[in-house]
């Protein structure tokens, strides 16, 4: 099964990594400080972590209880 | 007193912490195999984080991943980084193991990829596939303390001693409350493996270049090829050594049976949250340690000299290279204490009671798991004994390392397809796992990269293909994809899961 939000989310995580390999490959090849890739996949990291942060936030404990846990 | 006494010392001092934290462990233990493997499925999310920190982080990260970047430069922060963002796919099929684990009472993903498609050999394959490929990933820590504490005790200690001790620690950790006492020697290591590997970095960035500033100016000025792109990673490099990272928390099982054990939504939450930032730091530490090394040691014969060299360098003080040694060691011994619990728990139930159809009460396979554990020790320290003795852990470790993550990706698509197509089956699951494996082994090791992927790429497409292809031409279980996946439907939105 794969709801909306999940779609949303895979597109996402599949854009993030387009641009974690296509950017420092092509438009970063040419800068040589620290200021090209290093800081580049740091905000990316910080990107993906956030994101992973903002999925699981919804996250909740069912108002019925955990049936799973019952069976 | 003498480097060798002063090792010693420490060691000891950190087994004698652990063995303390082991023993309250046992405490809180119950009886019974999911108590013994699975924590009674109830650990808190603070605990689980750090243990899954622990457990994902072997000596690879301040021993290799240093040295990579030594070598390569920056694409090392970008795989290592990749592998984080792959975390999303604990997001997305987390949730999915933690609720089928505690629904139809899985140990491991072998038990869960039996029961959906059917077939205890599936199973069984997937047990070997483990098997095949964590055993001398295993032995490659065991190594890699061997060769740390011998260079820092001058060769007063040997490798073989090295070894052995920590084969009882990790047998001891692993033996005396299952993983709870696993889990909390584990979320002690991961404390100290942060902690000394960031003290180590102040002191270098501090005492070595006089601050951030200069360090960053030397860096631009003397390494610009380090920091172009990805470095001097090519791209095909690049790709064969992220993907099976990407894969990582699903193919490994040491790390997907943690997937059974949070005891809510909110533990399950703080156990991804908390690894997430503490492995966001300790990359970045990893890599800051090897550009160091770059420019404070620029000379050094082999790459993965970059953590030892840095380390005895006089800037650092004696009594920190002490402790970061030990979170060095914590980090490989809090691997291998997982890998062998995780095994031993697949060869009781997935080898001996599913696979060969042996019944036991739980006791008796509880029994037979603890000398597993034992067992497994003894094979991982005569494997590594072995190859230390044969060629080095420089012939060893780069192609075991490659083969264990790309051979443990092959179950990859099997995983997928158990949550996610009713149409997938035992035979697809069975083909494409084998034979994903045996190219991965033969390409691996006879060092051929058509076109010039590597072999987890290769084995990866082919196993992707099979699995598909196979699936579709034979009968799926239906009435267990209809009940598994079912399950999963109606549950998933309860707890707001994707």
């Amino acid at each position: 099964m794969m709801t909306r939000p999940f779609a949303y989310w895979l597109i996402w995580f599949c854009v993030l990594l387009v641009i974690d390999i296509g950017v420092p490959f092509t438009l970063l090849q040419n800068i040589p400080t620290i200021a090209g890739s290093f800081t580049f996949w740091l905000i990316w990291g910080l990107v993906a972590i956030f994101s992973m942060l903002v999925m699981m936030s919804g996250w909740r404990e069912p108002a019925d209880g955990d049936r799973a846990a019952q069976q | 007193m003498s480097s060798a006494a002063q090792t010693w010392l420490a060691v000891a001092v950190y087994a004698l912490i652990g063995l303390t934290v082991a023993l309250i462990a046992r405490r809180r233990m119950g009886g019974g195999v999911n108590e013994f493997f699975l924590a009674n499925r109830g650990l808190g999310g603070v605990v689980a984080a750090l243990s899954y920190a622990a457990t994902t982080y072997s000596a690879f990260m301040m021993v290799g991943l240093a040295g990579i970047t030594y070598k390569l430069g920056v694409g090392a922060l970008g795989f290592e980084l990749t592998y984080l963002g792959g975390l999303v796919l604990v997001v997305f099929f987390g949730p999915r193991f933690w609720l089928a684990g505690k629904r139809f009472n899985y140990l491991t993903h072998a038990e869960l990829l039996a029961d959906r498609y059917q077939s205890p050999l599936v199973g069984v394959v997937a047990t070997l596939l483990c098997l095949v490929f964590l055993i001398p990933y295993g032995a490659i820590q065991l190594m890699g303390i061997g060769y740390l504490l011998a260079t820092l005790s001058d060769g007063t200690i040997s490798i073989t001693g090295a070894m052995a001790a920590a084969c009882v620690l990790a047998v001891l950790w692993a033996a005396i409350a299952g993983l709870r006492s696993v889990a909390w020697t584990d979320a002690l290591q991961a404390v100290v493996m942060l902690i000394s590997a960031l003290l180590v970095l102040g002191f270098v960035i501090q005492r070595g270049f006089g601050g951030i500033s200069p360090f960053v100016s030397r860096l631009n000025n003397e390494v610009p090829e380090l920091l172009s792109g990805a470095g001097l990673f090519s791209f095909n490099l690049f790709i064969g050594l992220s993907l099976p990272w990407l894969f990582f928390s699903l193919s490994n099982p040491q790390v997907t049976q943690r997937l059974f054990v949070p005891r809510s939504v909110v533990a399950f939450k703080q156990m991804v949250g908390g690894f997430l930032i503490f492995g966001f730091i300790y990359t970045i530490t990893a890599v800051l340690w090897g550009f160091s090394a770059r420019l404070l040691l620029p000379d050094l014969a082999a790459p993965d000299l970059a953590t030892p060299s840095l380390l005895a360098l006089p800037i650092v003080p004696q009594v920190l290279v002490l402790v970061v040694m030990i979170g060095i060691l914590a980090a490989a011994i809090s691997t291998i204490d997982s890998i062998i619990l995780t095994l031993s728990s697949l060869v009781g139930r997935d080898l001996v009671r599913n696979g060969l159809k042996v019944q036991f009460s739980e006791q008796r396979e509880l029994r037979l798991g603890k000398w597993v554990v034992v067992v497994l020790a003894v094979i991982f320290f005569l494997f590594g004994r072995w190859a230390a003795g044969k060629s080095g852990l420089a012939f060893m470790i780069v192609p075991l390392s490659s083969a264990a993550a790309a051979g443990l990706l092959m179950a990859v698509p099997a995983l997928i397809g158990a949550f996610f197509w009713k149409r997938a089956t035992g035979a697809g699951a069975l083909t494409s796992m084998t034979t994903g494996a045996v190219l991965v082994l033969v390409l691996q090791f006879s060092d051929l990269k058509p076109l010039g992927m590597w072999p987890g790429v290769w084995g990866c497409i082919v196993c992707v293909a099979l699995f598909i292809g196979i699936s579709l031409m034979t009968t799926p279980p239906r009435a267990k994809a209809e009940e598994f996946i079912g399950y999963l439907e109606r549950e998933l939105p309860r707890y707001r899961f994707f």
